[in-house]
């Protein structure tokens, strides 16, 4: 599909497209918080990528090389940008599959453990922030992710590493305010 | 396994790396201190509120058709430059109907009747051609040929080249000082013929409804 994309088929690109975008418009929307930068940054990486597309190196993972574009996007972005806002809406919630994702959208007391969570994740620098979603959210391996941030795997390492105890230094105090958080942690832990 | 032995293998194990006798460690200490559990907890919450992460919105179904249009350097699908069109396209088109149809109208400084099958012709084939700017002047030059002395149809003309020069650049507040000025020819020119069943304004203005591609050409080439 890809040399059929670099010969400027329109029916590859097209399923190139389709393939990646939704993935990289919710890594993206998540480091940006605004839908309409974060499509305008979506756009930008894959008109990059189709213009450079003939120096792509099919070894690779064309899905890395997008997020790549992406980060660097991003970041010049949001340099750009005045802080990220943190007046998000977390109105609905759809679990996915079963076991622990779903015990952690479908309550009252997990609606609110969300947004502490993702209020948490937006003070993350931009590199733990990156970090972590492409960790968490995308299943990327440390390899993968020191590649697409194009920095050392031990630096990613240490992004995630910072990025825990950041959460954990914010959500912590918080969680143990309210009771019915911490009843979920105790379930989670027992 | 002390604390502090186990809080350095987090990462390793919510990285799923742990394997072994350290695994088999790290777990029975989990089991006996509650700190180290609550703590662990907590990261492993949090990684999977983020991984079951729903909340993204999603990209509109024309982003890939969009995206398609620019990266192969095709002009840009209908919708987007659909509000422009009504801007321009309207006023134009109306523009074009009224010269077409004032040059049919039967009146006293009208052309000869030899000319009137011509100008019947003119009326048919000015729905398909409002969509361009050259078209319309073409339209309008052909008209005056017809009927050289309707004084109503050069002051369409006259009104029309003005408008059109003011919208060169193709902009959005051109488009509406054409359409405002338009409007008040229209009218002017409907008192003075006194069609009793002239249409209605809004229809006048109204962006032409044609199927075709004619009308689906970017605003830069009216």
């Amino acid at each position: 599909m890809i040399q059929r994309a670099q010969r400027r088929d329109p029916a590859a690109m097209r399923r190139l497209i389709d393939l990646h975008k939704e993935r990289l418009f919710a890594f993206v929307w998540r480091m940006m918080r605004s839908h309409h930068d974060a499509e305008e940054v979506c756009q930008e990486t894959f008109l990059r990528a189709f213009a450079a597309l003939d120096t792509f190196d099919t070894r690779y993972r064309f899905s890395t090389w997008l997020f790549t574009i992406a980060y660097r996007l991003t970041l010049n972005f949001l340099r750009r940008k005045k802080p990220l806002l943190a007046d998000i809406d977390f109105a609905t919630v759809a679990a996915e599959g079963q076991g622990a994702e779903e015990r952690c959208a479908n309550t009252e007391e997990a609606q609110r453990l969300k947004t502490l969570v993702w209020q948490a994740v937006d003070r993350l620098t931009p590199p733990q922030r990156a970090a972590v979603l492409l960790f968490y959210r995308q299943q990327m391996g440390c390899i993968d992710i020191a590649e697409v941030l194009d920095i050392p795997v031990a630096t990613v390492k240490s992004h995630l590493h910072r990025a825990r105890a950041r959460l954990k230094g914010i959500l912590e105090p918080q969680l143990l305010r309210e009771y019915s958080a911490d009843r979920i942690l105790r379930g989670f832990a027992g | 396994m002390e604390c502090e032995q186990a809080r350095n293998l987090f990462d390793t194990y919510l990285g799923g790396e742990l394997s072994g006798s350290l695994a088999a460690e790290f777990g029975a200490h989990k089991l006996d201190c509650p700190t180290c559990r609550r703590d662990l907890a907590l990261l492993e919450v949090a990684g999977h509120v983020i991984a079951a992460d729903s909340d993204a919105p999603l990209l509109g179904e024309e982003f890939t058709d969009r995206l398609l249009a620019c990266a192969l350097g095709t002009p840009r699908p209908r919708h987007s430059r659909r509000r422009r069109l009504v801007y321009i396209g309207g006023p134009l088109a109306a523009a074009a109907c009224l010269v077409l149809m004032v040059s049919a109208w039967p009146s006293a400084s009208s052309a000869p009747a030899s000319n009137d099958r011509s100008r019947e012709t003119l009326v048919l084939d000015a729905g398909d051609e409002v969509g361009s700017e050259e078209q319309l002047l073409q339209n309008v030059k052909i008209a005056l040929t017809h009927d050289p002395y309707n004084v109503e149809l050069q002051k369409a003309a006259d009104a029309l080249r003005l408008r059109v020069e003011a919208i060169a650049n193709g902009t959005k507040d051109g488009a509406f000082v054409l359409e405002n000025s338009l409007k008040e020819t229209i009218m002017e020119i409907l008192e003075s013929i006194q069609i009793d069943s002239a249409p209605a304004e809004d229809d006048l203005l109204a962006a032409p409804e044609s199927s075709g591609d004619d009308h689906d050409q970017p605003v830069e080439d009216l």
